[in-house]
């Protein structure tokens, strides 16, 4: 039986590893995700200028004069601080998704909003599939995708989006399952895991 | 001034008026009013921030990083703010 504890952010604020279990690695998502983010707040921090030049109102007639550039500037710099908070907001909200393997579990962490956080997990022995999706050019040419990994059993899917070099994530994560298969066959119980993948 | 800006229509040449008359007799009471809410506003976005980056991202160094990048562009644009609104008075 598939293994998948869903708790509240408090539960899982410092990652409960259990004895012995060591991380292999963390990943987090690609930087092309707040490079966009980025790009939009840039295109939206220019739009009041664009405009007010396109208006006609900057130019050399126009009507900036020193005693209102003060006020420009305030009311510049107020909507800039807006954007900054706003960016750290967006930039925290996908800095904090992450996905930890260990060598006993895969921990997936989102960070929905800023008060909604997910943390799942399940255990590595369960994995039955693990699926590498690069959709579109850019996602090829920056090499980042999507990692789906499905779990025998109750098939739950684990998905990551943005995660950079999903081959390696796979490889890594395919080379975890089967060391740890190794492992409970040593022990005796890699049968009775081999049966529930097959059933899955 | 081209062709066209000879044909705009008055409501356009009347927004020119609106602004250049908002920008000059904009009472700094007005002003002060709006730099306390922002401070609010970016204060209550800051504490929630640290919140999340010490709670979940503790010694992490991207997180410590933002922290000092976003704290200092945010004193500096506060400092700016009151420096351009002292100098409107």
């Amino acid at each position: 039986m598939a293994h998948l504890v869903v708790t509240n952010k408090f539960d899982m604020a410092k990652l409960p590893l259990e004895p012995g279990e060591k991380i292999l690695m963390t990943f987090r998502r690609h930087w092309i995700v707040y490079f966009l983010d980025a790009l939009v707040l840039f295109i939206l921090f220019l739009l009041p200028y664009t405009i007010f030049r396109l208006l006609g109102l900057g130019g050399s007639e126009g009507i900036i004069t020193n005693s209102s550039l003060h006020l420009a500037t305030f009311f510049y710099t107020a909507w800039f601080i807006l954007l900054w908070a706003y960016f750290f907001i967006v930039w925290t909200n996908a800095y904090l998704d992450a996905w930890i393997v260990t060598d006993r579990r895969i921990i997936d962490i989102e960070q929905q909003s800023l008060f909604h956080r997910t943390v799942s997990d399940f255990r590595i022995e369960k994995i039955q599939n693990i699926m590498v999706k690069e959709k579109g050019l850019i996602a090829n040419m920056f090499g980042y995708g999507t990692i789906v990994v499905e779990t025998a059993g109750e098939r739950i899917i684990l998905e990551f989006d943005t995660i950079p070099h999903p081959y390696k994530v796979r490889d890594l994560i395919s080379e975890c399952h089967d060391k740890c298969l190794a492992k409970l066959s040593q022990n005796g119980i890699g049968g009775q895991i081999r049966d529930i993948i097959t059933e899955g | 001034m081209n062709q066209f800006a000879t044909q705009l229509p008055d409501s356009v040449q009347g927004l020119n008026f609106s602004f250049s008359s908002f920008l000059t007799s904009t009472p700094v009471n007005i002003l002060w009013g709006i730099l306390g809410v922002l401070g609010i506003i970016i204060g209550g976005v800051t504490i929630v921030l640290y919140y999340h980056w010490l709670r979940y991202g503790f010694r992490d160094r991207m997180v410590i990083f933002a922290q000092v990048l976003y704290t200092l562009i945010v004193l500096v644009g506060f400092i700016v703010l009151i420096g351009s609104l002292s100098s409107y008075e």
